[in-house]
C-alpha cells in the first residue's frame, strides 16, 4: 500500500511545474525562460527547494521529505528547513517510526561594524517509534534570540592593518526557552497487551549559548582556525512512572552544559610539503531520566584529541605521510554503572617511491611501505578494563614487465595484543597475509589475471581457561580469470576460483577441519543494435567440508562431512528507452544440493526468480531532477516484493 | 636521483624492514596449556546454520572471543525501539565483543536456544533469518535470568565461502522478558 502511495506521489511530482522531455541523445536541456510560467513562488519572490525520497525493500518502506528556503529581503534574512520521515515494517512487530525536524530563523543583517545580525531562531524535533509491544517518543523545541557580530575581527583588522582574507573573528550569542517531552512504554504479549512498564518526562527551561569562530592566515602558507562554543540549559522536569501494580512521580531540575573547543593549524612551506595540527576538546554535563536506574542521572563526558600529520617529498623522490595522534575519552554517571574511559596513542606512516632510470633493470618498480603502532587503555565501570597494543606493517611492490605484464606483490602483518585486568581475557590476534597478482594482456582485447592469496589468522587466548578456544585459521585462494572483447559491445569472461579454509586448535589436534570451494563463473555480455543489452551469467560452485580425525598412530585422516553444489543461471535483457532510462527483465534459476556424508541425508533447494524493473536518472531541467530504480521480484521461495528507491529534487 | 643517494635509500629501507620483522614486534605471547579442559567444538561456518551453532556453543562455553569470531567487521546492531534511546549511535563489532566479555563474566552457565525460522532467505551474497526467535537463560549462583526476543539476522558470505553475522535487528517478543539487546546495554559501558 505504502509503495503505491509512493508511486502516485512521485508521478504527481513529475507533473507539477513546467518540464521538458528528455531527448534521446541529451540528458539536460537548458531551461527556456521564455516558456517558463510564473508560479506563486515567483510572484512572492522566493525559491524554495523540495526534496523527496522513497525506499522500499520487501515489507520495509521509508519516506523522507524536506523543504528548504533561504531568502534575503533587503536587510532581512529568512531561512527555514523542514524534514519529515516515515519508516514502516509490518513484519517486525509492526515497527513504525516517524521523525520530524523544523528550523526557522529571521534576522536583520548589516554590513557595518564588520558585519552583524540580530534576530530570532526556533527549532522543533519530533521522533516516535513503536512496535506492537513497545513505543518511544521524544519531542523537543527551542526558540530564542540570536545576536552575531564580526566587530571584534573588524577592530583587530583596523588596528593591525590586516585584510579581510587574513583575519576574521565572529561571535554569536543566543538566549531562549526550551521544552522537552519523552515517553517510553513496554507491553506484554498476554491478552489485551497489559502494560509492563511506562515512563514519561516533561521538562521546560532556559538556554544560553555563546560561540566564536576565528580565522587567521598571516601568510599564504599559514592558516589557523579556532572554534569555541559554550552553552547552558536549565530545565525543570517532572517524570511519571507506571508499572502494572504501582506508579511514582519524580520532580527536580536538570542542569546541562556543553563546552567545545577546536583548533586547526596548517603550514605548507613548499609545494610537496605540508604539516597539519588539530586539537579538539569537548566537555559536557547532562542530566536525564535513566530507564535502567529509574531515576534522574547525571552524565559527565570529556573528550580530548590531538593529531599531527606531515606530508612531504624531502629527497630521493620518496613520498612520506606520517601522522601521530592522541585521543582521550571519559564518561561518568552518578547513578548508572555505565561509565567508561579510553586513552589512546597512535603513530603511523606511509612511504612510497617509484624507482627511476638509474635503477637499471628494476626501474619503474613502485614500492610502498606502511607501518602503524597504537596503544590504548580502556576502563569500564562494569569491570573488564584492558590495555591494547596494535602494530601493523604492509609492504607492496608493483613492477611492469614490458607493456603487457604487471606483477604486484603485497605482504601485511597485523598484531593486536590485549591485556585485561586480572589477565583472564588476555588475547593476541596475529593476522598475516601474502598476495601476488599477475595481470597479462594476451593480445588486444584479451586480458588475463592470476591472483594467489594466503592468509593465516592466529587467535590466542593466553589464560588456560580460555585457551581452549584458540584457533589458527588458514585461507588459500587462487583466482584465474580472463576477459575477452569478442567485438565492440560483446564481452566474454570466466573466473575460476579455488579456496581452502582450514581451522586448527593448537591444544586439541583431534579437532581441526577443512572446507574447500571450487567455483567457475562465466559471463557473457552483448549489445544488439543501439538499445538492447543482453547478459548471461552462469556460476557453478562445489563445496565440501570435513574434519581431520586422529588415527591410532596419531596420523590424521580427512573425514568428509558435507558435500554440496550450487548452480546459478541468470539471464538479463535490458532496453534503453532513453539514454538514462532503462527497463529490464531478469530471470534467475539456482539450485543448492547438500549431502551430509554421515547421515546420507540430501537436501535440494531449487529457486527460481523473475525480476523486472526500471532505472531512470533524469534531469528535466536545472531545477527539477528525478532518480528512480525499482525491481519487482517474484521468487518461488518467498512472497513477491518490491525493492528500490526514488528521489526527486525540485527547486521552485 | 644520484646513485649514492639510491644506495642510501636502499640501505634505510632495508634497515627499516630488518627492524620491523627482526626485532620481534610481531611475536605473540605463549598461551597457557588448558590441559584436560574440553576444547570448544566450532566448525568452519560454511553455511548460516553452522554460524548459529557456533554462536550457541561459544556462549555456552562462556567464550566471548569465540562468539566474536562469528561476527563480521562491518557488524551493525539495531535495537528494539524501547532499548534504542540508551544505545550509542554506533554499535559495531568492538562494542558487541566488549559487551559479551562483560555478559559472560561471573556467570555459572548459559543456555541459548534458537527457535525455528525455517531456511534463511537469499539475496545476493547475504542470507538472512526472518523473525528468528531466541531465548538466552543465565544462571549465576541462586539467580536465574531469561532474555528472549526475535531477530532478523543477516549473514554475509565472504570471498572464501564462509559466513559471518553482519546485521542483527533485535525485537521484543512481547512476553515481557527483556531482549538480548537490553542485556547488551545493561552489561556494557561506553
Amino acid at each position: 500500500m505504502s509503495f503505491r502511495i509512493g508511486l502516485v506521489l512521485l508521478v504527481f511530482c513529475l507533473f507539477v511545474g513546467p518540464a521538458h522531455a528528455q531527448s534521446d541523445t541529451e540528458t539536460q536541456i537548458a531551461p527556456d525562460d521564455s516558456t517558463k510560467t510564473m508560479t506563486w513562488f515567483d510572484r512572492l519572490g522566493v525559491q524554495p527547494e523540495y526534496r523527496s525520497s522513497f525506499r522500499v525493500n520487501r515489507t520495509s518502506t521509508n519516506w523522507d521529505e524536506s523543504l528548504q528556503l533561504n531568502e534575503q529581503f533587503g536587510s532581512i534574512a529568512f531561512a527555514t528547513d523542514w524534514n519529515v520521515g516515515f519508516q514502516q515494517n509490518p513484519t517486525q512487530n509492526d515497527r513504525r517510526q516517524q521523525t520530524g525536524k523544523g528550523r526557522v530563523s529571521l534576522e536583520h543583517v548589516s554590513d557595518t561594524f564588520g558585519g552583524w545580525s540580530f534576530g530570532t531562531a526556533g527549532e522543533l524535533n519530533q521522533r516516535s517509534s513503536r512496535t506492537d509491544f513497545s513505543s518511544q517518543t521524544s519531542n523537543d523545541s527551542e526558540i530564542g534570540l540570536v545576536l552575531s557580530s564580526g566587530g571584534l575581527g573588524e577592530a583587530l583588522r583596523r588596528n593591525r592593518d590586516w585584510a579581510v582574507d587574513t583575519f576574521t573573528w565572529d561571535v554569536t550569542g543566543t538566549a531562549g526557552i526550551t521544552s522537552e517531552y519523552t515517553a517510553s512504554e513496554r507491553r506484554s504479549r498476554e491478552e489485551g497487551n497489559p502494560l509492563d512498564r511506562a515512563d514519561s518526562t516533561d521538562a521546560s527551561g532556559f538556554l544560553r549559548e555563546i560561540s566564536t569562530e576565528l580565522f587567521y592566515a598571516p601568510r599564504e602558507s599559514w592558516t589557523v582556525t579556532v572554534d569555541a562554543k559554550a552553552n547552558r540549559v536549565r530545565e525543570d522536569f517532572k517524570t511519571d512512572l507506571a508499572f502494572p501494580d504501582s506508579s511514582a512521580v519524580l520532580e527536580g531540575t536538570n542542569e546541562n552544559e556543553n563546552e567545545t573547543f577546536n583548533v586547526t593549524a596548517s603550514w605548507k612551506p613548499s609545494r610537496d610539503t605540508s604539516f597539519e595540527f588539530r586539537h579538539n576538546r569537548v566537555h559536557d554535563v547532562s542530566q536525564e531520566f535513566s530507564t535502567t536506574e529509574l531515576a534522574q542521572d547525571t552524565r559527565t563526558g570529556t573528550e580530548r584529541s590531538v593529531s599531527l600529520s606531515l606530508k612531504g617529498e624531502p629527497f630521493w623522490g620518496v613520498e612520506h605521510l606520517i601522522s601521530a595522534s592522541n585521543r582521550f575519552l571519559d564518561t561518568e554517571y552518578v547513578l548508572a554503572d555505565r561509565g567508561a574511559g579510553s586513552d589512546g596513542y597512535s603513530l603511523g606512516g606511509t612511504h612510497s617511491v617509484k624507482l627511476g632510470r638509474l635503477w637499471g633493470p628494476v626501474q619503474k618498480t613502485a614500492l610502498e611501505f606502511e607501518w602503524r603502532w597504537g596503544e590504548k587503555a580502556l576502563s569500564y565501570d562494569t569491570g573488564n578494563s584492558y590495555d591494547s597494543e596494535t602494530v601493523k606493517a604492509r609492504f607492496r611492490v608493483e613492477r611492469p614487465f614490458g607493456k603487457r605484464l604487471v606483477v604486484t606483490g603485497q605482504s601485511e602483518t597485523n598484531l593486536e595484543q590485549t591485556f585485561y585486568e586480572g589477565g583472564e581475557n588476555d588475547r593476541d590476534v596475529l593476522d598475516q597475509r601474502l598476495e601476488s597478482n599477475f595481470k597479462y594482456d594476451l593480445r588486444e582485447g584479451v586480458e588475463t589475471k592470476l591472483n594467489v592469496f594466503w592468509k593465516k589468522k592466529r587467535s590466542l587466548n593466553i589464560r588456560e581457561a580460555k585457551a581452549l578456544a584458540n584457533f589458527d585459521e588458514t585461507n588459500v585462494t587462487v583466482t584465474a580469470s580472463y576477459g575477452w572483447d569478442l567485438r565492440p559491445g560483446m564481452k566474454l569472461g570466466q573466473d575460476y576460483i579455488v579456496t581452502a579454509v582450514s581451522s586448527e586448535l593448537p591444544f586439541d589436534d583431534s579437532k581441526s577441519d577443512l572446507a574447500r570451494t571450487s567455483q567457475l563463473q562465466t559471463t557473457f555480455a552483448g549489445r544488439i543494435g543501439e538499445r538492447v543489452d543482453l547478459r548471461l551469467e552462469h556460476k557453478f560452485q562445489f563445496k565440501d567440508s570435513g574434519r581431520y580425525e586422529l588415527e591410532e598412530d596419531r596420523t590424521r585422516r580427512f573425514a568428509k562431512e558435507t558435500e554440496g553444489t550450487q548452480q546459478w543461471l541468470e539471464t538479463e535483457a535490458s532496453y534503453r528507452v532513453l539514454r538514462r532510462f532503462v527497463v529490464f527483465i531478469n530471470q534467475r534459476y539456482e539450485i543448492r544440493i547438500k549431502e551430509n556424508s554421515n547421515t546420507g541425508k540430501i537436501s535440494r533447494r531449487p529457486r527460481t526468480e523473475l525480476k523486472w524493473g526500471w532505472n531512470l536518472l533524469h534531469d528535466f531541467n536545472e531545477e527539477f531532477g528525478i532518480t528512480t530504480k525499482f525491481d519487482r521480484v517474484n521468487a518461488t521461495d518467498e512472497l513477491s516484493y518490491w525493492k528500490g528507491s526514488a528521489s526527486l529534487t525540485k527547486a521552485f | 636521483m644520484a646513485p649514492s643517494a639510491s644506495k642510501w635509500a636502499l640501505g634505510f629501507g632495508g634497515l627499516a624492514l630488518v627492524f620491523v620483522f627482526g626485532c620481534g614486534v610481531f611475536d605473540t605471547r605463549e598461551p597457557e596449556d588448558p590441559g584436560n579442559l574440553d576444547t570448544i567444538d566450532l566448525s568452519t561456518p560454511t553455511d548460516p546454520d553452522t554460524v548459529l551453532t557456533n554462536v550457541r556453543r561459544s556462549l555456552e562455553a562462556l567464550l566471548a572471543t569465540a562468539y566474536a569470531s562469528q561476527i563480521n567487521e562491518e557488524f551493525v546492531f539495531v535495537p528494539d525501539p524501547i532499548d534504542e534511546a540508551e544505545f550509542p549511535v554506533v554499535w559495531g563489532k568492538d562494542q558487541e565483543e566488549q559487551a559479551h566479555i562483560s555478559i559472560l563474566t561471573d556467570v555459572d552457565s548459559v543456555t541459548l536456544t534458537w527457535g525455528d525460522a525455517g531456511e534463511p532467505n537469499v539475496d545476493g551474497d547475504q542470507q538472512w533469518y526472518d523473525n528468528l526467535p531466541y531465548s538466552l537463560a543465565f544462571s549465576r549462583g541462586q539467580d536465574d535470568a531469561v532474555f528472549s526476543g526475535i531477530v532478523d539476522l543477516y549473514l554475509l558470505e565472504l570471498a572464501n565461502s564462509t559466513f559471518q553475522i553482519i546485521r542483527w535487528e533485535d525485537l521484543s517478543d512481547g512476553t515481557g522478558a527483556p531482549t538480548w539487546g537490553r542485556l547488551r546495554i545493561d552489561r556494557s559501558a561506553f
